[in-house]
């Protein structure tokens, strides 16, 4: 259930973070469509919502709160230094949604 | 207006935290490594074993005492915790009390070992050295470390609401990290550092000044109570003495009152057992709660009847008042935490370390490009440089030296355990006087290599020369002392990266830099009506 939930959680910071036009760019080779820009943000809430919902259902009420912020700030730490040390020699996906 | 008042907020945030920088990275680093206390005292007694059943340390310990103080007028034993081992015995004789202090053992201190019987280990503070270092610093009468302390924990708080202000593009550069600019890729480190583990950095802050709140701000307390002392003796309450028969009884079996509690708590585990008058008719046995049941940080206590064994009374935490602040505290020491938990708690506790560090770097990086003549730079830049050396790279390696210490010195030397930690401080006013006296660039590389080869050592010696190296600790599942040395193989495999990008770096390089960067992009776009054809 914690491992699911950190999963939603780094998927999520994923769909923000591609939200956002200058990661779109860097990673998709332009920007986003603004029905796309939606789409993706709406993902990511959504699974940062299950991630909550997972991590109470692993952890407790009290502890999965609480291992619920300290998630978000692994998984955008890692969706951070993944975006910033990603191997650049390949190219780069495209990812539909 | 706002542009005003947010360069306000900006000279603010600088300021604050440069003034107690050294101090809060000490604290945030020694309170970090704090979340691994009881796994720190364990790697640090390789005498003792994993305990494998509650039931006969707290036999073996009852037999111990009945053995050396049968008319004692107290006995106390402290259980282990899930992530300890052994228990520790004390008792009061009759009479005057004999005051022991938390530095200063009682004579009466014994260790009782997972099996029961009475074991020696070498004398050390252990995991605790780091822990009240990180809130009563050393070598200084404990309330002003304590004052100081919430005096840095206070700026802190302000350094934290500032720096939020100060920084204009939160989510903008939520994930934005750009190595190899200088300045730029400094400032973009601290700010991610800050904002990803914003939640813990402004939380264990306030917390922090919670736990000893009463000690900073007395005057709630005051305005109510006659004094401080009236205060703890309500809040706080003592039970009268028992007075003793003199008709001797045998006491009831320990491991029915551990059941007992443990029913009574519905799963809960005992932490400390109390028996006054031990071996009498009117005896009691009082058995508190084991921290890690509950977030809560408070007392949960049971009284048997010291004979019969019979549930006498039993206290919890009532006010919302002290339920609010035990939640606080319990937060901040996350003691409940099981192991995930506690790795993310770790983690954002080293996060919180780094971004203090990196604010005291960045500072100099920021001044840096500005110096007239960068081979003489003025007083200011010249002190706060060498401190940063000093701080950020002396005092992990004075942590390492503490370790080493615990493993080299003699195992009879007097004061042992005062020993290691001087070891500690003496390595850091080495460090403190080596960066001050060589050049900037050579005295960072060498200290951070120091660190990343001791500490890489340290399991290497521990396979090498006691029998608790990691194979054997791995195979026995001991995941509290193999846990300990892998993650120090860990560390020092990261103090050797930071040695190698130190190294790497070639100073002045920086600001050529953006210009390649920026080329990047191009072929990669041309790349893509290729890529869309292969996928299709």
């Amino acid at each position: 259930m914690i491992l699911l939930s950190a999963l939603l959680n780094l998927g999520g910071f994923f769909a923000l973070c591609l939200a956002m036009d200058r990661h779109h760019l860097t990673l998709q080779g332009r920007k986003p469509t603004s029905g796309r820009r939606w789409r993706l943000r709406g993902f990511g809430a959504l699974a940062l919502t299950a991630s909550a919902a997972t991590a109470i259902r692993g952890w407790g009420l009290t502890n999965g709160i609480i291992g619920w912020i300290g998630l978000l700030t692994l998984g955008a730490a890692i969706v951070l230094l993944g975006l910033t040390y990603r191997p650049t020699r390949a190219p780069p996906r495209r990812f539909d949604l | 207006m706002s542009q005003g008042f947010r360069q306000s907020q900006a000279g603010l945030h600088t300021w604050s935290g440069l003034l107690v920088g050294w101090i809060l990275y000490l604290i945030f680093l020694n309170g970090s490594v704090s979340y691994w206390r009881e796994e720190i005292t364990r790697w640090a007694q390789p005498e003792i074993g994993a305990t494998q059943n509650v039931q006969t340390v707290a036999h073996g310990a009852i037999a111990h005492l009945t053995k050396v103080a049968p008319s004692a007028k107290s006995w106390q034993i402290e259980l282990p915790s899930e992530r300890a081992s052994g228990a520790i015995t004390t008792y009061k004789p009759k009479g005057k009390p004999v005051s022991g202090g938390f530095r200063r053992p009682d004579p009466t201190r014994t260790l009782i070992g997972p099996d029961g019987q009475v074991a020696t280990a070498r004398d050390t503070e252990g995991g605790d050295l780091f822990y009240r270092l990180h809130f009563d610093l050393r070598y200084m009468p404990v309330i002003w470390g304590r004052w100081v302390v919430g005096f840095c924990a206070m700026f802190m708080l302000v350094a934290i609401v500032s720096g939020v202000i100060t920084h204009k593009k939160i989510f903008a550069d939520f994930f934005t990290f750009r190595p190899g600019k200088g300045q730029r890729s400094w400032l973009d480190g601290h700010n991610a550092l800050a904002v990803l583990a914003l939640p813990f950095h402004a939380m264990i802050t306030y917390t922090g000044l919670v736990t000893l709140m009463v000690i900073y701000v007395p005057w709630g307390v005051t305005a109510n109570y006659p004094s401080l002392k009236a205060y703890y003796a309500q809040s706080i309450p003592k039970t009268k003495p028992l007075k003793a028969t003199g008709q001797a009884a045998p006491m009831a079996d320990i491991g029915l009152v551990l059941k007992s509690a443990d029913e009574v708590w519905g799963g809960g585990h005992a932490g400390l057992i109390r028996i006054e008058n031990p071996g009498d008719k009117a005896s009691r046995i009082v058995v508190t709660r084991r921290a890690s049941d509950k977030l809560v940080d408070g007392r949960w206590e049971i009284t048997f009847d010291g004979a019969t064994g019979a549930v006498r009374s039993s206290v919890a935490p009532q006010s919302s008042g002290m339920i609010a602040r035990g939640g606080m505290i319990g937060l901040h020491a996350g003691r409940f935490a099981p192991l995930t938990l506690r790795w993310l708690f770790f983690l954002s506790g080293l996060a919180g370390t780094a971004m203090v560090a990196t604010g005291l770097v960045l500072w100099i990086a920021k001044r840096r490009q500005r110096l007239p003549d960068p081979a003489r730079p003025y007083f200011g830049f010249w002190l706060v440089e060498r401190l940063n050396i000093g701080a950020i790279a002396g005092l992990p390696l004075a942590m390492t030296a503490f370790l080493w210490a615990n493993r080299l010195l003699p195992v009879n030397l007097a004061n042992r355990a005062d020993w290691e930690g001087h070891a500690m401080f003496l390595t850091w006013g080495v460090t403190l006087v080596h960066a001050f006296v060589r050049p900037t660039r050579r005295a960072w590389i060498e200290q951070l290599s120091a660190t990343a080869i001791l500490l890489i050592a340290l399991p290497i010696f521990n396979l090498l020369a006691t029998d608790r190296g990691l194979p054997a600790t791995l195979a026995a599942g001991d995941g509290a002392v193999a846990g300990t040395d892998l993650t120090l193989l860990a560390l020092g495999a990261a103090f050797a990266a930071i040695v190698l990008a130190v190294v790497r770096h070639k100073p002045g390089t920086d600001r050529r830099k953006p210009a390649r960067v920026a080329t990047q992009p191009a072929p990669r776009v041309e790349l893509k009506p290729a890529l869309a054809e292969v996928e299709a």
